[in-house]
């Protein structure tokens, strides 16, 4: 039952999709090539993730897609499962379509981009992505879409704002932690997303407890 | 036999509104009609005996299973035509087959396709550009095609017009000639109801007022006319009075009483419907 919901989410999505395919292949080619660009990557496929899952939301309940479901032969759990399965899948995608060009082109480009240094950016952007979610999911099970919709909207930007707030505030201390290599180490990434991962499980049972009581 | 939905003593608050001690149960093979002005509590009802509302308290079994704990395993087997459309309107129907195929374990996509074609429905005709009444009957046949064995209509008819209304109350006649299949319907149309229920449930103000035999409440119930100067005598037998400027109106279960009473005569037609439950609630405090 979850895989027919998560198919019937990405039904829902397809004509978006493409476009949205299209979008994130333009956007990659103009990056700066700096340091910067496992950063902007990140925070650019966690606004894709989060448009293509703001949208997935917004268009069932425009459509009382959200009373579909809820009377199909679904469980409760099922369609939260559902839900942050679609969020992982997609995070993941996303990350794919940001970094698997710049590993395309990689090796070929005047200052050649370690394969390392790609897949770390995978893995922030894939985690800053799943991070971001697994706040707000359990918001979306419990209050819906229309009501969380200040949420969605300013979750987008959301990482933007904390990082502008973080880099004036503990400017200092996190030069010195890039200075350390904390950002650009593989094993920092992979905590990363191992922290991201763990979060969405709890989030995950958060939104369960939280959808199961709620009155449709 | 079982009942395949029985409810009994539910509750449930929300807000200002409650329902207060719902009961009914609906026999296998039959047609129900659950009526009541709007806010009265049918939708509500209809929520919590599909699992999409908790009751605070009382009893749901859909075919002898607790609605709360078997959601799932009810649900797919009862089917629904619902108020508005609840399909994506970006599907075309071919496609809401194909998806609802996924979710349902005897989804037989070859009956799909003949309801289809027995209701005029355009399988690659996108959902947004049917109209009312070819999404209420592309639900119905969504719902056949998974072998429903109970169909739980909200305002199926409401918006639409004459003629599809009267199509869609053939198709629902011709569903029960199945008689494993039940029908709940819940409406404000009575009209529709003295077409083709066996039941009637009245709920107003979150109560049941009465779920019965829909000939029997019709042969139990009569509508009485009469002059001012008759009302005195007939009061006490009357349940709700509409007074007008040249006599009353009124509804009366007591017949026989109605008739031997002296004075001018009163006019004893049959009731409709319509006039038991407009007297029983509207006019009942006149009493």
């Amino acid at each position: 039952m979850v895989r027919a919901l998560v198919v019937k989410d990405l039904m829902i999505l397809r004509h978006r999709l493409f476009y949205s395919l299209i979008l994130v292949a333009l956007a990659v080619a103009p990056m700066p090539h700096e340091g910067k660009r496992g950063l902007l990557g990140a925070l650019f496929t966690h606004m894709v993730v989060t448009a293509f899952l703001t949208q997935a939301a917004l268009l069932e309940e425009q459509s009382r897609g959200h009373v579909l479901v809820s009377l199909l032969p679904v469980g409760r759990r099922d369609v939260v499962q559902a839900r942050y399965l679609l969020l992982g899948g997609l995070a993941a995608a996303t990350a794919t379509l940001y970094t698997g060009p710049i590993a395309a082109i990689a090796p070929f480009v005047p200052a050649p981009i370690p394969a390392s240094t790609v897949l770390l950016w995978w893995l922030w952007a894939a985690t800053l992505t799943m991070l971001m979610w697994s706040i707000s999911l359990p918001v979306v099970f419990r209050w819906g879409v229309t009501r969380s919709q200040i949420l969605l909207n300013s979750l987008m930007f959301i990482p933007f704002l904390v990082l502008m707030l973080l880099s004036r505030w503990f400017g200092a201390g996190i030069q010195s932690l890039a200075r350390q290599g904390l950002f650009s180490s593989l094993p920092a990434g992979l905590g990363g997303l191992a922290v991201a991962v763990i979060l969405a499980w709890v989030s995950s049972v958060v939104s369960t407890r939280l959808y199961t009581r709620r009155d449709l | 036999m079982e009942p395949i939905l029985s409810l009994s003593g539910v509750c449930k608050r929300l807000g200002e509104f409650a329902l207060e001690d719902v009961g009914f149960s609906l026999p296998r093979g039959s047609i129900m009609g659950f009526v009541g002005p709007n806010g009265a509590g049918k939708t509500t009802t209809l929520k919590i005996l599909l699992g999409l509302v908790r009751k605070d308290a009382g009893e749901v079994k859909v075919f002898g299973l607790d609605a709360e704990s078997h959601g799932p395993q009810i649900r797919d087997r009862i089917g629904f035509v619902w108020d508005e459309n609840v399909f994506y309107e970006d599907f075309r129907v071919r496609e809401i087959g194909t998806l609802l195929g996924r979710f349902y374990s005897a989804w037989d996509d070859g009956e799909f396709r003949r309801r289809l074609s027995q209701f005029e429905l355009p399988a690659d005709r996108k959902v947004k550009d049917l109209s009312r009444g070819m999404k209420a009957k592309l639900a119905l046949a969504a719902s056949l095609s998974h072998g429903a064995e109970l169909i739980v209509m909200d305002e199926p008819t409401s918006g639409l017009d004459p003629i599809f209304r009267a199509e869609m109350l053939d198709i629902v006649a011709q569903v029960i000639s199945d008689e494993r299949r039940s029908v709940l319907f819940s409406t404000h149309i009575t009209s529709d109801l003295e077409k083709i229920a066996d039941y009637v449930t009245f709920i107003h103000r979150g109560r049941i007022v009465f779920s019965q035999v829909k000939d029997d409440l019709l042969a139990s119930y009569v509508r009485v006319k009469g002059g001012v100067e008759g009302l005195a005598a007939a009061r006490p037998h009357l349940l709700g009075v509409r007074e007008h400027e040249f006599g009353f109106e009124a509804l009366s279960t007591e017949r026989e009483a109605l008739r031997r009473l002296s004075g001018p005569p009163l006019a004893l037609e049959r009731a409709s419907i319509d006039d038991i439950l407009v007297y029983s609630t509207k006019y009942a405090r006149a009493k």
